[in-house]
């Protein structure tokens, strides 16, 4: 039987190694972290789709090709989101959940678990002064940059 | 760049180059090129030290960095380098029980490949 690893989370398909092995299958997940477009509230959601929250606990999350570890009240800067300010989001991509009694690792990813967020603010990252220069060539460029980025606050890690 | 926006950056430079126009503007220049270069090798450099970590941490539970990562990438688990060794500092438990995943994933393949040992 084939199975695919080492795939790498943010990449499309085409980089995937193709290793002999007989264990479960890849799951396929989507890049961007699910929109709460109907503006319920964390705990509807939570009873509209049976999740609990995990009291006490940490999850590592993948946000847009980066990895976090985060608690419930973390504030985090993550690449832009396309999200207004206020709105509510829910991470689906949690690669581990760490309790006081047990720890769960996803292969790649932990099943039914997902983490709430909140859009925070919207800023740019910190300048930076890109200067270029080739000595004895008469070549100086100045040029700036300021990324994109997103506050997120963490809520509630849930579990059905 | 003009020179005001050099005086600001040559703030706290030693001798003359803090307040010296030609020598300020030498000084500023050569350091927003070593801020160039050192933009591209924080990463390696980064990825050098969490793996120091992580093999520092693996070892404690007797499995070294190697036999570690190839446990972890045969049963797929995708944490990156930062993150574990982040965990290894912060949640000894939790790097623990990767470290007893990744040690029962290594018993069930071939030697030192990713295939499963020949039945």
């Amino acid at each position: 039987m084939n199975r695919i690893i080492g795939s790498n989370l943010m990449k499309s398909t085409s980089s995937i190694l193709v290793r002999n092995q007989s264990i479960a299958p890849i799951k396929s997940f989507s890049t961007t972290p699910i929109i709460n477009s109907s503006q319920v509230s964390e705990e509807d959601y939570n009873t509209k789709n049976s999740f609990k929250p995990i009291e006490e606990s940490f999850a590592v999350v993948h946000i847009s090709g980066k990895q976090f570890k985060v608690i419930k009240g973390d504030i985090i800067m993550t690449d832009r989101i396309n999200v207004d300010v206020g709105e509510h989001i829910v991470l689906d991509k949690v690669l581990l959940v760490g309790t006081k009694s047990q720890t769960m690792i996803g292969t790649p990813l932990v099943e039914n678990v997902k983490v709430h967020a909140y859009i925070e603010e919207q800023p740019k990252t910190e300048h930076v002064t890109i200067f270029k220069h080739k000595p004895r060539k008469n070549y100086k460029r100045t040029t700036g940059f300021q990324a994109l980025a997103t506050y997120i606050r963490i809520g509630d890690i849930i579990q059905k | 760049m003009n020179i005001d926006k050099i005086f600001k950056l040559a703030k706290g430079f030693y001798g003359r180059s803090k307040n010296c126009k030609s020598l300020a503007r030498e000084r500023v220049e050569k350091g927003l090129e070593y801020n160039y270069v050192s933009r591209k090798l924080k990463k390696r450099d980064f990825r050098q030290f969490w793996i120091q970590r992580i093999n520092a941490g693996s070892r404690i539970h007797g499995l070294t960095y190697n036999d570690f990562s190839r446990g972890l990438t045969a049963s797929d688990v995708q944490i990156n380098r930062k993150i574990l060794s982040e965990l290894a500092v912060s949640e000894p438990y939790s790097f623990k029980s990767l470290v007893d995943h990744s040690k029962n994933i290594l018993s069930h393949l071939h030697k030192n490949t990713y295939s499963p040992k020949e039945i």
